[in-house]
Formats: structure tokens, sequence, C-alpha cells
């Protein structure tokens, strides 16, 4: 099989901005982000609900063009796609599952019937699809229903089915959105290994939008999304803050309730390799 | 995507599926049949044009004048392959056939100063009746007239110059001159061919007897061959025509001095503008009913593809290009085309096979022609073009977007497809008025075009006004009014999209209901004409048996007198009064059987017939064996004047003598055959020669002389003629007017003194008056001015004839546009009895009559020439363009109605399918299901309902106004035949069973409906 020529980054963005909706009805969904995914990367983007998250996730996949910002995914810049060639990056590079199971599948076709029809136009071999189809139903643990409808299997069936659908291509990068809602945990972990395996094996960087700190655990970076920015990362079990394009810097919510309310004024006591945040006091400023 | 998986998709979307399959169907078929039906309708026009011609203008005659001897060797080979030259490809079908050949040489006969023709033609005994036997060689049969001329008879032996005896072996008459055999040429028959131009009709003999005459005898061959409507069809015309044109003028038999005389390139020629007629309205019919089909079509792939949304979408999420996009989610529906094609050609053959068998010339045959599948092939890329258009919005439509919607909504862009069409058919109908297409008097076949444009139009309108209409409606029943109206009500007014639905409902059934009107009125038009054209149920045609009047005969096959009535019709050739047709008839009977079509206020046919045979002067009857004439002569010049006797039926004139320059005189003359009436004593000038065939001599006769008594040789006593008053009043004589100056009488003591003074070359008339003076008659309306009350007409003798008007009618039967009716007894004594050789005898037969009346003029001895039915007249007319294409309108409307009513109840039934979560959830909270039913019941009945009574309307108008413009008759009718009301009848019955039909489909589908509702619907998650 030819081997693709990668781009260094896998995704790369830069100030990106959401805004949905016509005038007067503006929704801003990301106001500003700044991300950067190495190809081989495992990302899981955390984040409360409404932040941001699938909108993201639709923009790496080329379902939405960024409002402002440059966005390039798989050493393409989104913003110029047209439609043709953004369904081209589809279908060759990028993998989606999306956040409702239901509509990831052809619900009148079998469950490798699904899982060809995603590869169908990519790899014209039969022979060769039909053995990535059982490979990756049986990896999957659907070996057993791979003929049977998709609209019949349950909730689960159909998580881990749409999964298996989305790295039918061999994609070099997967962008799941909450692929394990639906699942048990041993389910769940069939799943992120499956990925995982996906991820060592074929170098697929994923980009994953989970709520289950385990899930989000079990990769590299974790990255959370609070009111359309990138608010914290993780990596190595270590929580970082993250500067963005403005300047602001989101603070934790445990620290936002507790020691750093809104409203509060903090002083900025730059350090050798940067700054420390204080609670200012004006009037006992004023006093000295 | 697997076969498998389609094909559940498939039926899982069964009602679309099948919707788009039947629509497509319908469609193909429709475009299809078209050109079938045009194929079949042009062959069964072209064959009944044919059928009726006659025999001169579907065949053609071919003749060579020269040596006898050699001349039927050549001529039929010859002719013949020039024919199949010309004729190319169509040669080995036998177009032709069988030829009739004959050979014709002639005597000369000095003693009548003429040539009597001598004729061979193939097997001409078994067209002949010969009292006697067919004649061999040196023998011939002679005509009953030739041997009343001659008085030559069977067995005699006639002796020509330079000729062998030839013995007479029979008389013949001819069997039936009307046959192709003789086409046209028949002994006695009308024409005037040469044979005709000499008194003695043709001898017939055996071929042998003209070969084997002299060397040098010239005479003429003929082969006539007539056109079988059995082998052509329409597709032949444009060849045949050509062939026939050159056949006609081909060089090579002009150099052979054979001449071709036919008129079958002009028959063809009217068939072809028979064809013009019928053409376009087809192509409109069809294309109307192929744009509804699309429309619905369009409507129907719009439900499918936006049932296959989330499909769609997730192709474009898995990578698919646009195109492959595309062919995802309209596979089913091109496939479903694909399919429906050949299905739908073979639909539309076999429908237009049952149609055509039910409504053409019986053996039409109805040919898959090539045009069928051009056009099926042409609807079948419309429908994908439709498709294609319903599908570009959901293909269009971002990924996201789909995803983010919720149910069917009707955007802007629904507007924007109704505003599209409204205004198209807005423009339409404006541009039709204006061209002046509609209601003008002339028909045009663009008028077909209004009903479906009017119904789109309002249709339109309307059915955007129905959910505003119920918004307004909902706002009352929301506080008042039960639980299942409201609901009803609530989704007429929220669902837009359905309405698409009902607006094609509305126009189909404005279609069908113009439709079966035009047809109805047509049909009822199509009848009067048949009936009036012809007169009656039947006529007959006959021949009647030497001296017997066909009066006594009908009197005697039907002495009830309501069954049968004799009738002597001649139609005027001669110029001025061309066209013109006397109808002579026995005005009781006649009332009894002829169709009349009284205009309000008019008299009925019963009432006029006493006014047509008012009483008359009894006449002079002569029934004794001589007859003589006493006059005292007062002056009279030149001399020699010979006096004749003109008698009715007999030998006549009855020559009386010559008469002296002065005094008295009893001229004597014998009669033959009478009892008979006597007509007119006719005075002629002194003529230069004898020889009984030439004809008049040349000069006047003027003078005056009194008749003093005119008898009659009665068991051998001289008796006095007729009346004793008859030459004391003058009432019983007419002397001659148009003399000038005229002649006079003047009724004496003596007798009647004449004054006479006759015009150049003609002989001093005085007319025994036996009938009324001027003749009453009903006439066509359109031949006289209104407020005239005499006309001239003709007589049955074909000579002009006065006539009083006793009324005008709109349509004479069996003459609509030119007929006059008269009394048939006074008509044949003003003709002398002596009819005009072109004069038709007829028996007029009522509806049931025909057979018991037929078979006793039969056994009368009467034989039925030919006959003509009402009913088979009714039958032609529907079987011509207009009618043709009135039915096919009705069968595509109907079949529109069908399609319309099953897709708008389908549509109902599938967004209702889509509210069952809502039903559920309402059935839960313990809203029983007999309401559930009643709001679905509502709801279908309020939409279908509208789209009837809005469709029923806007047809009816559409009919009312425009149906004075739509085609019913090739040539046109006589106007005031003509009715536009369409019957009540079948248009009540087309709106019942729509309605019924309509109420049990919508019945059926509401029960299957709300019987699937169940609250396991609560668990599904609503779309
Ligand atoms: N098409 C749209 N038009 C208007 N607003 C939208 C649209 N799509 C999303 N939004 C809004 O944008 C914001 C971000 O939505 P998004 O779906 O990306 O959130 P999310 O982080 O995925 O939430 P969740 O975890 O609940 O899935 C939300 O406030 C949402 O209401
Ligand atoms: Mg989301």
């Amino acid at each position: 099989m030819a081997v693709r020529e990668r781009a260094e980054d896998t995704v790369r963005c830069e100030g990106l901005v959401q805004v949905y909706g016509t005038l007067g009805q503006e929704v801003t969904a990301l106001r500003g982000i700044d991300l950067t995914v190495p190809a081989g990367d495992t990302v899981a983007l955390l984040g409360p609900s409404g932040a941001g998250k699938s909108t993201l996730l639709w923009l790496l996949a080329g379902l939405l063009k960024p409002t402002a910002g440059r966005l390039e995914v798989c050493g393409r810049r989104v913003n110029d796609l047209n439609r043709r060639s953004a369904a081209d990056l589809r279908l060759h590079d990028v993998g989606v599952v999306l956040q409702n199971p239901g509509r990831n599948l052809l619900a009148n076709e079998t469950a490798a019937g699904n899982v060809m029809f995603a590869q169908r136009p990519a790899h014209p071999g039969r022979a060769a699809s039909r053995r990535r189809t059982d490979e990756l139903l049986e990896a999957m643990g659907l070996g057993r229903v791979a003929h049977r409808q998709a609209g019949r299997l349950s909730g689960g069936e159909q998580q881990r089915l749409a999964v298996a659908v989305a790295l039918a291509n061999r994609p070099q990068l997967l962008l799941a959105d909450e692929p394990t809602s639906q699942l048990d945990r041993t389910s769940a972990s069939t799943v992120i290994d499956l990925i995982r395996s996906a991820n060592e094996s074929e170098g697929t960087t994923v980009v994953m939008v989970t709520h289950d700190p385990v899930v989000g655990n079990s990769l590299r970076r974790t990255i959370t999304i609070r009111d359309g920015r990138v608010g914290a990362e993780g990596q190595a079990g270590q929580e970082y803050l993250v500067v963005s394009r403005d300047g602001s810097v989101q603070l934790p919510s445990e620290v936002l309730e507790t020691t750093l309310p809104p409203g509060t004024l903090i002083r900025a006591v730059p350090t050798a390799d940067g700054v420390q945040l204080h609670r200012a006091r004006p009037e006992e400023d004023e006093r000295a | 995507m697997t076969g498998r998986s389609w094909l559940r998709g498939l039926i899982q979307r069964a009602g679309t599926t099948g919707i788009i399959f039947i629509v497509a169907l319908v469609a193909v078929a429709a475009a299809a049949a078209g050109p079938i039906y045009y194929s079949a309708a042009r062959t069964s026009i072209l064959r009944d044009t044919i059928a009726t011609q006659p025999v001169t203008a579907r065949g053609y005659e071919a003749d060579e004048t020269g040596a006898l001897t050699g001349l039927l060797g050549e001529l039929p080979a010859t002719q013949k392959q020039r024919l199949d030259t010309a004729l190319g490809g169509l040669a080995g079908r036998g177009l032709f056939g069988p030829p009739v050949q004959e050979l014709q040489g002639s005597l000369a006969l000095p003693v009548y100063n003429t040539s009597a023709p001598l004729v061979w033609r193939t097997s001409v005994c078994a067209h002949l009746r010969i009292a006697g036997k067919c004649p061999g060689t040196n023998q011939v049969v002679i005509s009953r007239s030739t041997a009343q001329l001659t008085g030559w008879h069977t067995g005699q032996q006639l002796h020509f110059d330079g000729e062998p005896a030839l013995t007479v072996t029979g008389i013949y008459q001819v069997t039936n001159a009307n046959q192709d055999y003789w086409f046209g040429n028949a002994p006695g028959a009308t024409q005037q061919s040469a044979r005709d131009a000499s008194p003695i009709q043709a001898m017939f003999t055996a071929l042998a007897t003209i070969q084997s005459g002299p060397a040098s005898a010239q005479g003429t061959a003929t082969v006539d061959e007539v056109l079988r409507s059995d082998r052509v069809t329409g597709g032949d015309v444009g060849q045949l025509g050509t062939a026939i044109n050159a056949f006609s003028q081909d060089p090579v038999l002009a150099n052979a001095q054979i001449l071709v005389s036919t008129a079958i390139p002009a028959t063809l020629t009217s068939v072809q503008s028979g064809w013009t007629a019928l053409a376009i309205p087809i192509l409109l019919i069809t294309l109307q009913l192929l744009a509804l089909c699309l429309l619905l079509l369009f409507l129907a792939v719009t439900d499918a593809v936006e049932g296959r949304g989330a499909e769609i979408a997730l192709a474009k999420l898995r990578g698919r290009g646009a195109a492959s996009t595309a062919l995802f989610g309209l596979s089913e529906p091109i496939i479903l085309l694909i399919l429906a094609l050949p299905a739908g050609v073979l639909a539309g053959w076999g429908v237009t096979a049952l149609l055509s068998r039910l409504l053409l010339r019986p053996g039409t045959p109805v040919e898959l022609a090539g045009l069928a599948w051009w056009a099926a092939a042409a609807a079948t890329l419309g429908g994908l073009a439709a498709a294609g258009l319903a599908a570009r919005r959901t293909l269009r439509r971002p990924v996201l977007e789909e995803w983010r919607r919720s149910g069917l909504r009707m955007n802007s862009r629904g507007w924007a497809v109704d505003a599209v069409l409204a205004t198209a058919a807005v423009a339409g109908l404006l541009e039709l008025y204006f061209s002046g297409q509609v209601s003008s008097a002339r028909p045009g076949t663009l008028i077909l075009l209004v009903p479906g444009l009017l119904g789109l139009a309002v249709a339109v309108i309307a059915s955007r006004l129905l959910p505003a209409g119920c918004r307004a409606a909902y706002a009352r029943t929301g506080k008042g009014g039960g639980l299942g109206t409201f609901l009803a009500i609530r989704h007429v007014a929220r669902r837009p999209s359905g309405v698409r639905a009902v607006m094609v409902l509305v126009t189909a059934i404005a279609l069908t209901t113009f439709a079966v009107s035009a047809w109805s009125v047509g049909d009822r038009n199509q009848q009067r004409v048949a009936a009036t054209t012809v007169g009656a149920p039947t006529v007959l045609t006959v021949s009647v048996p030497a001296g017997k009047n066909l009066s006594t005969l009908v009197g005697n096959a039907d002495p009830s007198g309501r069954q049968a009535a004799a009738v002597d019709s001649y139609t005027s050739t001669s110029s001025g009064s061309a066209g013109l047709t006397v109808l002579a008839v026995d005005p009781q009977r006649f009332a009894q059987v002829a169709t009349w079509n009284a205009q309000p206020g008019q008299p009925s046919l019963q009432d006029l017939a006493d006014r047509l045979d008012p009483p008359a002067p009894a006449g002079i009857t002569l029934s004794g064996s001589a007859m003589r004439v006493t006059v005292q002569v007062k002056k009279i010049n030149p001399a020699g004047a010979t006096l004749a006797a003109d008698v009715t039926t007999g030998s006549s004139p009855v020559s009386l003598g010559t008469l002296p320059a002065r005094g008295s005189a009893t001229l004597t003359g014998p009669l033959t055959g009478c009892p008979c009436v006597l007509q007119d004593l006719d005075l002629s000038p002194p003529s230069s020669g004898p020889g009984s065939l030439s004809y008049v001599g040349p000069g006047q006769v003027s003078g005056a002389l009194t008749i003093t008594a005119i008898q009659e040789l009665q068991g051998g006593h001289w008796v006095t003629a007729g009346p004793a008053a008859a030459l004391t009043d003058a009432s019983y004589w007419r002397p001659g007017q148009e003399d000038s100056p005229p002649d006079t009488i003047q009724p004496g003591n003596a007798g009647l003194t004449w004054t006479f003074s006759s015009r150049a070359a003609q002989d001093a008339v005085l007319t025994s008056v036996n009938r009324p003076y001027p003749l009453p008659a009903v006439i066509s309306s359109g031949l006289v001015s209104p407020g005239q009350t005499q006309a001239t007409g003709v007589g049955l003798d074909g000579k002009s004839l006065g006539l009083q008007i006793i009324d005008r009618a709109v349509a004479i039967p069996g003459a609509p546009d030119n007929g006059v009716i008269v009394d048939r007894h006074y008509a044949e004594l003003a003709a002398g009895l002596t009819a005009a050789s072109t004069t038709v005898e007829q028996v007029w037969l009522a509806g049931d009559a025909q057979s018991a009346i037929e078979a006793r003029l039969q056994a009368a001895g009467v034989s039925v020439v030919s006959s003509e039915t009402t009913a088979q007249t009714a039958s032609t007319y529907a079987r011509q363009g207009p009618a043709l294409s009135s039915v096919l309108f009705l069968a595509d409307a109907a079949a529109a109605t069908l399609l319309a009513a099953g897709a708008a109840i389908l549509d109902l039934y599938l967004s209702a399918r889509r509210r069952r979560y809502e039903y559920a959830a309402l059935s839960a909270t313990g809203v029983p299901f007999r309401t559930l039913r009643r709001a679905v019941r509502t709801e279908l009945a309020l939409l279908l309902g509208f789209g009837i009574v809005v469709g029923a309307v806007i047809g009816a108008i559409a009919a009312l106004v425009t149906l004075r413009s739509v085609p019913e008759f090739v040539t046109a009718p006589p106007a005031g035949l003509l009715s536009y009301v369409p019957p009540a009848l079948p248009l009540a019955l087309t709106l019942v069973v729509t309605i019924v039909v309509l109420t049990a489909a919508a019945g059926l589908a509401s029960s299957t409906l709300i019987r699937g509702v169940s609250l396991d619907q609560l668990r599904e998650t609503p779309t």
C-alpha cells in the first residue's frame, strides 16, 4: 500500500473562531483556539456541555469553514477547501465518529456493509476491503453481528461499529465525538484499545471528545475547552493552563470557586520562567 | 450499498417507492401511448377514409387504345411492372387488387346512327343478373334498356358490318353498380364514360369474340385496381402518394400510350389533413399528462430523498464526492425510472391496444412504433431531470444542516416553485386568450391546454389559501369544537407540504371534469349530427322492380305506417343549385321515422306533414287503350306542328299527330302501360327529319287553339277523360308562363282556349295541374333568406321546381345544410314520373324496424343496394380525429386523477404516520382512538374534499368557457344543431365515482394508520 506523505503536524489551528447563525442571532461557539496536534499524537477534548468541542471537531473534519483564524488539517488549509476537496480530505485522511450514535451508520445496511461503505471509494480492491472489514469488526468484538442490520444493533454495538467505520480507511486523523458515551467499562476499553492500536500501528492521529476522565487519561494529551477557548491542557498527569492569543488564561474551576472568585483583582508577579498570580488588595497597596 | 440493504430501504419506503414507480410508469406509458395511439389512429382514419371514398378515389384505371388483337397482352403486364417500380418497397405488400381487365371494341350501328360497345370484362357474368345465359364466343348479353330501346330479344341474331353474327343469349341487369368491380363504370351508371355516349349500353361477350375480330379493329383495354384498405397503414401514406403520382405520370407508360387515371393522391392528401387534426391534440394531451406526472414525480422524489437525508449526509461525511453522493441519494428513483421505461412502454402499448380495439376501426394494427421508444426515453429523461431537481436541495444541503433539521419544512423555495407554476399557467392562459383561441367559434386545438393551465393556476392559489383558512379556523376550534376537528385543522394549517399533493389533485380533477364534459358534449353532438345527417335510424338505398311504386311496397311492408317511409332523394349537380338535395317523402310516414331537431317554437314534423301534401286537383287519369284530343285551331305558325301528350308511367310521350293549320281536328294516340296521369299537352314545331334519336328541332311554334275534348278509349267507347270540368275550369291547367309573351288560357263553353308562343327550339306546353303549385316544402334555413316564402328548387327530374316554403329547419334530416323536403307523390308528378338517373330511391326506417321491413321489402322484389345507419355514422365520427383525441384526453385525465389522488392520500398518510408518535402520546393521555381516527379522517376529508370541489368547479368553468372551441368534427356541421352545455349525468357520475374511490382509500389509510398507533411508539425517538 502506498505510503502517504504525512505533514509534521496533523492539526494546526491558529486563532480559530466559529460564529454560528445569521446576523442578529449569532452564537459564538469558538473564540480563538490555538492548537497544534503533531502527527501520531492522541488528544482528548474535555469540557462542559456547549463549550464547543463538537464544533471544533466539525471544523477539523472540514464540515464547517472557520469564521476566522487559520486551520490546517493533514497539510491542507481548511479555510481554502471547497466542498469537493473537503470531501476528499474526509475520504482519504480523516475518519469521523459523530456524537449521535445513530447518525454514524446506514441503518438498513449490515454492520459489515457499513464498514465497506466507508472504504469502498477509497479502496477499489474488494477482497482487501473485505479483509479489512473482518479485521476491524473482529477487533471491535462485532464479528458475531457482522451481517446483522446496523439499525438492529444495540446502542453500544452501534458505537463500536461507528469507530470501526471511521477507521475503515486507515485515516491519518481520527475524530471521535464521545465514542464511548454509551459503553460499559469493558467495551469502552475495547474501543480505546482499538483506537490506540491504530495509533500505534498506523500512526493515526487521534482527537477524541469525551466526558470520561478515564478515557481522557488514556490518551497522551487532554485539552479542556471552556467557553470556546482552550482552557487547560494535561500531559502525563500534569495539568497546565494555556495562554491564549489575547493573553488571557482560564483558571481552573476549583480555583475560581475558592481562592479567586470572579471579579477578584490579581497581581502578576514576573518570575524567571513566567509570572506568579496573587490576589491583589488595593487598600493594602495604598497603605503601603 | 449491498443489494439486500437497498431492497430493505425500498421496502421500508414502500409507499414512496411505489408511487415513484407508478408515476414514472404512467409518465412513460403516456409518452409511449401518444405515438402508438397516433400511429394506430392514423391507420384507422386512413382505412375509414379509403373505405368510404368512391371507388375512383381509391383505385386507378389504366387504359390503352389501339388495335384490339394485342392490347390485352401488353397493357396489364406493362402497367403492373411500372406500378411495382413506382411502389418500390411497398410493391410486395399486395396493396392493390384484384385487377379487373376489360377489352372494349365497338360495332357500327348505322340504323341508330351510333355504334354499340362490345365489351369483355373479367368474369362479368358474376356481376350481372342475366335473364338468359352467360355469353360465349360470338354471343352477347344486352342490357334491359338496350332491349327496350332496340327491341332486341334473347335468341336474336345480330348482324354488324364485317362481324360474324352475334347471338343474344340474355338480357342483363347490373347486380350492383356500386361494386368496386365496376369501378364506377357499370352500364347505366351516371359517370359519363365513353361507353355511355352511345344510347346502346355495353353488350358483354366472351374475350374470343372481340379478339377474333378483324385485325384492324380498334378498341380500348382497361385495367382497374383498387387500394385494399386492410393492407395499408398510416406509415405507407407518404410513400404511396409519391408512388401513385409517379405512376400516373410515368413517361414509360405515356410513351406506350397508356393512360393512368386515379384520384388516390387526392384521397391521401385529405387523409393527411385529417391526421393533423389529431397530431396536435394528442401531443398536447400527452404533454399535459406528462407534465402532471413529472410534477408528481418531483414531489414524490422530494419526499423520498428527504427521507434519505440522513444517509445522504452520511455519504458526504464519508467523503463521497458530489456525483457519487447524488448517485447514492438518487439510486432508488433512478433505478425505478429505468425499470419503468420498458414496463411503461409495454403498459402504454397494452392500454393503447385496448383503447384502440374499443375506438378504432376493427382490425387496425396497434404497432409499437419506434417513436414510442423515443418518446418514452424522453419521458424517462424528463423524469430523471425532475428527480434531479427534486433531490437538488437535499443533495446540496450542508451535512451539519441536515443534522440540525427537524421534520419537513416548507421554506421560501416552496413558494418559488409555486410562483413559477402559477406564473407559467397564467401566462399560458393570457397567451391563449389574446391569441383568440379561447371562446372563438373556430375550433382550435391549443384550447385543450386551457383546463390544465386554469386548473394549475387556481390550484396553486387555492392550495395556499387552504392552510391560511385553516389557521383562521384553528383559532376558533381551539376554543370550541371537538378535539378531532381541532387536531385535523391544526395539521392542515401547519403542513403546507401536503397541500402540494392537493394542488396536483385539484389540477387533475379539473382536467377530468373538463375531459368528461368535452367527451360527453362531443359525443352528444356527434350522435345528433349523425342522426341528422343520415336522417333516420336506418336509411336503405333500394332498387325497385320496374313498374312498381316504392310507396306502395313500403305501405305493404309496414302497414302500421310508423316504421318505414319511402323517400326519393335527388342531389342536383347542375350549376346554380349544385348540392341541393330534394327529399321527396311520404309526409306522414316520414314524420314517424325521420330525425327532427325542432328548435324552440318550431312545429313538429307531424304538424308539417299535413301541410306538405295539401289536396290538389285530381288531374286527368287515363286508363284506356288510346286517347284522343279534339282541337279547334285558330292559327298556328309554322304549320305542321305536332301534338303529343306527356303521360306518367306507360310509354310517353303519346304521339297524337300533326295539327291542321286551321280548323278542327281530332288527334288520336295509343296508350300503353296505363293507367297513367296526363302531364301536359306538348306542341312541337315541325322537325326537319325523322330519326327518333335526333333530338329537338329548331324553330318555335306559336298560335291559338281551343281544346274541345280529351277522351280515352275504354271498352271500345270514347269517354271523356278526367273530371268533367277539366276544360271549363282554368285551375286544371297551367300555360307556359316562361314563354314570351306568356301563354294564356281561357276556359269557355266550347272548351279551353290556349294561346301560345314557345321559345326558340322549345315546345309549347300546356300543363295539366295535378299537384299544388308551387310545391309546399320544408327547407334548410341556410338556403333561404329570412321572410322568404317562395323559392326555386329542383325536382326529381333535375329540372327547376317552384317551392312554397312552409317552414325552414336548422337541419333537414338526410341533408342538413342543403335539403328540401317535399311530398313524394307531388314531386314525382312534377317530374313526370321520369326521375333523373341519379335520383336514389330510399326507404327510411325507424330504430328497430330494419330486419323485419328489409326482409319484407326483399320478398317484394326490392333489392337493397346499400344501407346507412345513424349508429354507423356516429361510430365513424367516433373514429375521427376529434373524438379520438377527446377519448385520449379522458383516459389521460382519469389516469392523472387516479395518480394524483393516490399520491395525495399517500402523502397525507405518510405525514400522518410521522405524527404517530404524537397520536401515541395523545392516546396515552386518555384520548380515545375514536377521536384520533376522526382527526385523521377529518384531515383527509378536508384536503381531498377541497381538492375535489375546487377541481370540479374549475373543470366545469373551463368546459363552459372553452367547449365551443374544442374541435368535435372534421368538417363543420350546421352550428344550430350543436349544444355545448355539458350533460349532467356523466359529470355527476364522475364526481360520485371519484368521491367514493377517494373516500374508500382515505378511510382505509386512516384506519391503517390509527391501528398502527401504539404506546410502543413512545419509546422511539420522534423524528
Ligand atoms: N448550528 C448552530 N447554530 C447555532 N448555534 C450552534 C450551532 N451548533 C452549535 N451551536 C452552539 O454552539 C455552542 C457549542 O456547541 P457544541 O455542539 O460544539 O458543544 P459541545 O461542546 O459539543 O457540547 P456537548 O458536550 O453537549 O456535545 C453551543 O452553545 C451550541 O448551542
Ligand atoms: Mg458535542
